[in-house]
């Protein structure tokens, strides 16, 4: 029983020292990922062998970064990649940078008067700020971004409080939108 | 006349006619049986949905990406069963209304159901615009009849929260508001692990170094480990003095001399002790001769055997053994 005993307090020992190990590495881990968000938030990159290991919010600041240097094709990559995130508040920051990817994309478009290549994009940019304002209806920025999306991109409407609303049950119809991009006052 | 007597079966009655005492009897028995029928049957006469309330939240000031809950309240009929396929399903309900959740709670007992319907709007108005969310029908069941309870549709007003005019930034495009970068990740519950496996840690080291006698404030726990340290700088020739050590380092332990008679009374002091008896037993026998009857034919196997009995003594001392 004595023997037990002493090697029962060995084991604790030696677990407590292993708890203490991984402890010290999760510590060092977040300090140099909090360094590598500091870095993309300053406008440097991080090496890409970097991210297969790193948390989600690497990959989300490093998506901002990309969006940024108008590298839109790895932006949307990388942000596709946390779409199934469990953490809802970060997966609506990711849907919302996705649509913010989209508006932009599309914003050049219409700057070049590429109006049909920018309407699926508008779109895109729509369903991603809902689903943003799906999981957090508080969401103020993704609010003023659908809103300007829609406004770039508005949808018939014949809703009134009198008349019946024709697509009450083809919610699905999207497409029967006509293309406007109001410059100023109509 | 006897007041509790039913007046068609009183003295007084016995003056009229027995055709008439008849049917004043039936009609008074009829009457009784409706009574009975109405307690009886009373449920079936209330109405199939005796309570219905539509509770909603203000109906303005709403923003784009908002939600509404809305909650419906109705008492029926316990035999009453709402038909689930008349409550809306959560999905799209048009364009720009979203029924992000239903939840229903019956209660079959009391007749009691509440359903809750939480809306999400996805317009995005010019101005202040009114807009509504379409009203349905709930039905209920009974016995293979319907009764349907309209729920009304709701209007309510809705807000821009831009101007018309869509603002430009300093570049000339729309202005949008900037993505969102992730805040910095907290450490606070790694600190909390490191700091409990570090007393963890600390906790357990610190007593295995109390029972390994590294703490010279506490001499008793290194009685033997002293005695070792000793006999290993002790040779054959010193046997008196590898012999005394031992005695000594006994003596400590029991604070008091401890000669061989009083092996049993130390064992009852010190039990952990009764493991190494073969070995003190020898000990004992082999001092007296070598201390008190001059044995001189001793050598390594017998300094072997006296640093093998400080080992073990060792061991018991710091719980291994």
């Amino acid at each position: 029983m004595r023997a037990l005993k002493h090697r029962l307090i060995w084991g604790v020992l030696l677990a407590g020292l292993l708890l203490t190990s991984l402890q010290s590495y999760g510590l060092y881990r977040i300090q140099r990922e909090n360094r590598w968000l500091a870095e993309l938030a300053d406008g440097q990159d991080i090496a890409v062998s970097n991210l297969p290991g790193a948390s989600p919010q690497v990959r989300l600041a490093r998506a901002v970064y990309l969006r940024q240097k108008q590298r839109y094709g790895e932006a949307l990559d990388t942000l596709s990649l946390l779409m199934e995130l469990p953490d809802s508040r970060l997966q609506g920051q990711s849907r919302y940078n996705l649509g913010n990817a989209y508006l932009a994309q599309a914003m050049a478009e219409i700057e070049a008067e590429r109006i049909e290549q920018a309407m699926p994009l508008l779109n895109l940019a729509k369903q991603a700020y809902r689903q943003a304002l799906a999981l957090d209806s508080r969401f103020w920025d993704a609010k003023y971004n659908l809103e300007l999306a829609m406004k770039l991109l508005p949808e018939f409407d014949r809703i009134s409080p009198t008349e019946p609303d024709d697509d009450a049950a083809q919610p699905a119809q999207l497409w029967t939108t006509v293309p406007g991009f109001p410059r100023g006052l109509p | 006349m006897n007041s509790r007597m039913p007046f068609f079966f009183s003295p007084a009655a016995a003056r009229i006619p027995k055709v008439l005492r008849w049917a004043a009897a039936g009609r008074t028995y009829a009457g009784l049986l409706l009574l009975l029928l109405l307690g009886g049957c009373s449920q079936a006469f209330l109405p199939p949905i005796s309570r219905f309330e539509f509770q909603t939240p203000r109906p303005y000031g709403y923003l784009i990406g908002d939600e509404i809950r809305h909650r419906i309240v109705i008492e029926t009929r316990q035999d009453m069963r709402l038909e689930l396929n008349s409550v809306p399903g959560q999905g799209a309900v048009n364009r720009w209304l979203q029924l992000n959740r239903v939840t229903v709670e019956s209660d079959r007992d009391s007749g009691n159901t509440a359903i809750d319907l939480e809306y999400q709007v996805f317009y995005a108005p010019n101005e202040v615009k009114m807009l509504s969310i379409p009203g349905f029908s709930l039905r209920f069941s009974q016995a293979g009849k319907s009764v349907e309870q309209p729920v009304p549709a709701w209007h309510f007003t809705l807000s821009p929260l831009q101007e018309l005019a869509i603002r430009k930034d300093e570049n000339g495009r729309a202005y949008m508001r900037p993505d969102v970068l992730p805040s910095a990740l907290t450490a606070d519950r790694q600190w909390l692990g490191f700091y409990a496996a570090l007393s963890l840690s600390f906790a357990s080291g610190g007593y295995l170094a109390y029972l390994y006698g590294y703490f010279p404030a506490w001499p008793r726990r290194r009685i033997f480990k002293r005695a070792a340290a000793e006999l290993s700088a002790l040779t054959v020739a010193d046997m008196e003095r590898s012999l005394a050590v031992m005695h000594r380092a006994l003596n400590t332990l029991y604070r008091q001399p401890l000669y061989q008679h009083r092996l049993p009374a130390f064992y009852r002091a010190h039990p952990e002790y009764a493991l190494a008896a073969a070995q003190l037993d020898w000990f004992f026998d082999f001092s007296n001769q070598v201390l008190f009857a001059g044995k001189q034919d001793y050598g390594d196997q017998e300094r072997g055997k006296l640093a093998e009995l400080c080992g073990l003594c060792r061991e018991i001392e710091r719980g291994s053994r």
